[in-house]
């Protein structure tokens, strides 16, 4: 449990707040991008309220018995709902209800803390709304979510909601390298290519990738065939397509002669120069376009991957 | 006591406190006070609107043991709940054994109807009425809903239903009509102000009108949400709520930025746009947010540049409006439209794909390269008037050349487009068919021959000399058939029947020659046809059906791949957004 947060400052602020001014309500609804932080701030919020030595500063002291055992993940006041299977289910929301109604065995506070909320089921969601609204005394709910827009608003209208944002760039690559001890290159690289999100950014650094590459091949070919090799390419990488969108929209910028200090890839700017003249704006447009659907398809629909990405690498060659 | 949030706490305890719902709390308290209760109601309407809140008034009212209260007017009934007796105490606490509130989202199913239907029966334990109040009751499966219909429609005296949903719809019809129903609205902004100064002012909270306002127009109208965004805000930001901290809590943009960004959207200023947008998002502004209030921005404008007179309607602060004003005088309302529609496209974008900052980049860049749009009427009117110049010229020259302007004659275009709608029609039609079409079209136009009644009253003379002769071909064969003129002393006899034709032989025909021959005095010749009329009708109908089934991402794809318009796409670098037929 890292006693420090790197960034989200305002929402750390307004917890410790709460706590202090034992002003904890009943259901909180965190809702930000996958690897932004909801979790860890999660359980340090829960850390917050449970730890028993209470100090002015409000930061959890790590070294009472309720730290160490969140920090080893059985305390028994604190209980993380994850998705069973690709859902969250009505049953494990009906063992939540029956569970909260006890007194907290260990601390002043029983924590519920429910992770990938839009994927609960619609019957699951609906059964909770009575448990949001008045939630027994001494005790949370937290929800995490990835994707506020899909819950239902008579969830989100019973929770406070905090929204976390990716954090800006330069604070993320000082972050990185304080707390990582890497090279300012190599920081600020992974800061510019998770787009400000800590959890990408560190597994852009484990997985050793720091620099911000070279032009995708799909964006110079132009014969159809090679689509296919390409998509095979992009199957074997998870966050390629999440990359792809960032070089064409360097693109699309530097075609309106956007400065340089929008651009993302900085060290191939004068390689995609030389790409301007080959796409139009709308080419471009249709292009971001075409890359978004093809990603709601495989994480959505049970379209076969393969097909749906060697769809799209013809589509962007052909530049329709 | 533990600590309870605002939404909780300032739960109204009495009818009078219940917000924006007069039409229902009143139709209640009236129903209380002349002791006609309904035995079954149905509140909806949008979250956090107060229909639980209500459902539990009621609950406390009718089952109040001191109905009466002293008021200016004496000793009356008022309908309210008087909060001092034990009924409404327990009630509140939820301790009643007589009020049954059940959660039926996590209970749906048929068995705990099953249970409900068993208790039902049961005299209430203390009280005058034993009252169910069921809440999320959109969720009960069917034969929940079923295994209630017939306790719903006759339930014991003493039993109340009440059942609260924000789905109206999920309802059976079966379940609606055994209500009564009461509809929840949204609350107007003033309403929800006031409801959270009156919060804030007893909280010991300092917020400024402006701030309440903000919470209020962020709520969507629900109660509810506001009351717990200032509770938010009370707990991260302490007692003294301004502009600048709450605006920085929410996340919602400084109003420096977000004027400097519409500001560049207005002027067309592309490199200011994205700086501003860039710093927006350095600051970790929620950037669907200030898209919310970009377009909200814009639709004022929009207003203003309509008529200026609009003033009422602008949403903005007031202190802005001849800010605004100025603004709308700049600018035209047909441009801001089209601002108006990128920007909700690209809302819609982001709800869909997330990725706000590069979606809003690309609606900036969309927006800087609207040309100034030339209505389409101006452009035939200058068409027209080029026409005019055209045929003076010619007439001046006395040159017989045609207009170089290819307008197709008016009577040529239809005939073109006849050919064009019925290719198929004319395929299956066989060779004598297409005569009777062509002879029909003719027919309009009688050139020296006899007119349609005329003719008709010869046939009526024919058919009844045939009903003596030969019934089976009056009543049979040609029951229904029509007689057309085709040609000088032609007659076409089409039939209505498609098997009447193989029945009449050389000596039928004759003796239908014979007798027109007669009647009309001189030689005639008829053809027989069976008729395509009604099959053709048919068949009109049909086509266009069959287009309409295509889907409008099939329809725009046919005409992305479509020769003639591909060019005119890359020509102008244009893209297809709707196809309206």
């Amino acid at each position: 449990m890292p006693n420090k947060i790197i960034g989200h400052q305002n929402i750390i602020t307004q917890l410790q707040n709460a706590v202090a001014s034992e002003r904890v309500a009943g259901a909180y609804l965190f809702s930000g991008e996958q690897g932004i932080g909801k979790e860890t701030v999660a359980l340090y919020f829960s850390n917050l309220i449970l730890c028993e030595n209470t100090t002015d500063e409000v930061i959890p002291c790590s070294e009472c018995r309720a730290c160490r055992k969140i920090k080893n993940g059985n305390h028994p006041d604190l209980r993380i709902i994850r998705p069973d299977g690709a859902q969250i289910k009505i049953d494990q929301m009906r063992e939540l209800q029956q569970q909260i109604v006890y007194q907290p065995l260990e601390g002043e506070r029983k924590i519920f803390i429910i992770a990938n909320t839009e994927m609960m089921n619609d019957s699951a969601a609906n059964s909770l709304l009575k448990t949001l609204e008045e939630p027994p005394a001494a005790s949370t709910i937290i929800l995490l979510t990835e994707n506020l827009k899909t819950m239902l608003p008579t969830i989100r209208s019973r929770c406070q909601i905090l929204t976390f944002y990716p954090m800006p760039t330069e604070e993320l690559s000082k972050a990185l390298m304080d707390s990582l001890s890497i090279d300012t290159e190599a920081a600020s690289a992974a800061a510019i290519l998770s787009r400000g999100v800590i959890g990408k950014a560190i597994t852009l650094i484990e997985k050793g990738i720091t620099e911000s590459g070279t032009v995708p091949a799909i964006m110079m070919e132009t014969d159809l065939l090679a689509a296919f090799r390409l998509a095979e390419a992009f199957e074997n990488e998870q966050e390629s397509l999440d990359d792809l969108i960032t070089w064409y929209r360097d693109l699309m910028l530097l075609q309106q002669d956007a400065p340089k200090e929008y651009i993302t890839h900085t060290d191939a700017i004068e390689q995609l120069q030389t790409l301007v003249p080959r796409y139009s704006n709308n080419r471009l447009e249709r292009a971001i376009k075409n890359i978004f659907q093809t990603k709601m398809l495989i994480q959505k629909t049970n379209v076969p991957k393969m097909l749906a990405l060697e769809v799209m690498c013809i589509k962007l060659i052909q530049g329709r | 006591m533990s600590y309870e949030v605002f939404a909780q706490k300032w739960r109204p305890q009495y009818f009078q406190d219940v917000v924006g719902q007069a039409h229902v709390t009143a139709t209640l308290q009236n129903q209380i006070r002349s002791e006609r209760l309904g035995h079954a109601y149905l509140f909806w309407g949008p979250r956090g609107t107060g229909k639980t809140t209500v459902a539990r008034l009621f609950a406390k009212a009718v089952n109040c043991l001191n109905p009466t209260q002293e008021t200016d007017l004496g000793i009356v009934k008022t309908g309210e709940p008087c909060n001092q007796c034990d009924a409404c105490k327990e009630i509140t606490q939820g301790s009643s054994f007589d009020v049954i509130e059940m959660d039926a989202a996590s209970n749906r199913g048929i068995d705990t109807i099953r249970d409900l239907r068993e208790n039902v029966k049961l005299s209430p334990a203390a009280y005058k009425y034993k009252i169910y109040i069921i809440d999320e009751v959109h969720m009960l499966t069917t034969e929940g809903f079923n295994a209630l219909l017939k306790t719903l429609e006759e339930p014991p005296a003493h039993v109340i239903f009440i059942m609260a949903t924000t789905e109206h719809s999920q309802i059976p019809k079966t379940i609606v009509s055994r209500c009564q129903d009461f509809d929840f609205r949204h609350l107007i902004p003033e309403q929800i102000t006031s409801r959270l100064k009156l919060i804030a002012d007893d909280e010991g909270i300092s917020a400024d009108s402006e701030v309440l306002s903000l919470i209020a127009r962020q709520s969507e109208g629900c109660l509810r949400d506001a009351e717990n965004l200032l509770e938010r805000l009370f707990s991260s930001v302490g007692k003294e709520l301004t502009l600048d901290n709450v605006e920085e809590t929410l996340g919602l943009s400084s109003s420096n930025l977000l004027h400097e960004l519409t500001e560049a959207i207005a002027g067309r200023d592309l490199g200011v746009g994205l700086a501003a947008l860039n710093q927006l998002s350095i600051q970790g502004m929620d950037l669907a947010q200030c898209l919310h209030q970009l377009i909200a921005h814009f639709r004022d404008l929009r207003l203003l540049a309509i008529d200026n007179n609009l003033e009422d309607l602008v949403q903005s602060p007031k202190s802005e409006l001849s800010d605004l004003k100025e603004k709308a005088e700049q600018i035209s309302a047909e441009r801001l439209s089209r601002i108006i529609k990128i920007l909700m496209h690209t809302n819609r974008e982001i709800k869909e794909y997330g990725y706000a900052q590069l979606h809003l980049e690309s609606a900036l860049i969309q927006i800087n390269s609207i040309k100034e749009t030339i209505q389409l009427d101006e452009i035939v009117n200058k068409l027209i008037a080029i026409e005019q110049k055209v045929a003076n010229s010619e007439m001046e020259s006395g040159t017989t050349s045609t207009s170089i302007l290819p307008i197709i004659p008016k009577t040529k275009l239809t005939e073109s487009i006849m050919d064009v709608e019925s290719p198929t029609l004319s395929m299956q039609e066989s060779e004598s068919d297409r005569r009777t079409s062509e002879a029909e079209i003719g027919k309009t136009q009688p050139k020296t021959l006899r007119s349609l009644d005329e003719l008709s009253e010869i046939w009526e003379e024919v058919m009844a000399q045939l009903k003596e002769t030969s019934p089976q071909l009056a009543f049979g064969t040609f029951r229904g058939a029509n007689p057309i003129q085709d040609g000088e002393d032609r007659i076409k006899i089409v039939c209505a029947h498609d098997a009447s034709l193989s029945f009449i032989d050389d000596e039928a025909r004759k003796s239908i020659i014979n007798k027109l021959s007669e009647i009309i005095g001189k030689p005639i010749q008829i053809e027989l046809v069976k008729t395509e009329v009604d099959t053709q009708t048919d068949e009109i109908t049909e086509a266009p059906k069959k287009e309409v089934k295509t889907t409008p991402m099939m329809r725009k794809r046919q005409a992305e791949e479509d020769e003639q318009i591909q060019p005119v796409l890359d020509l102008f670098d244009a893209s297809i957004l709707e196809i309206q037929i």
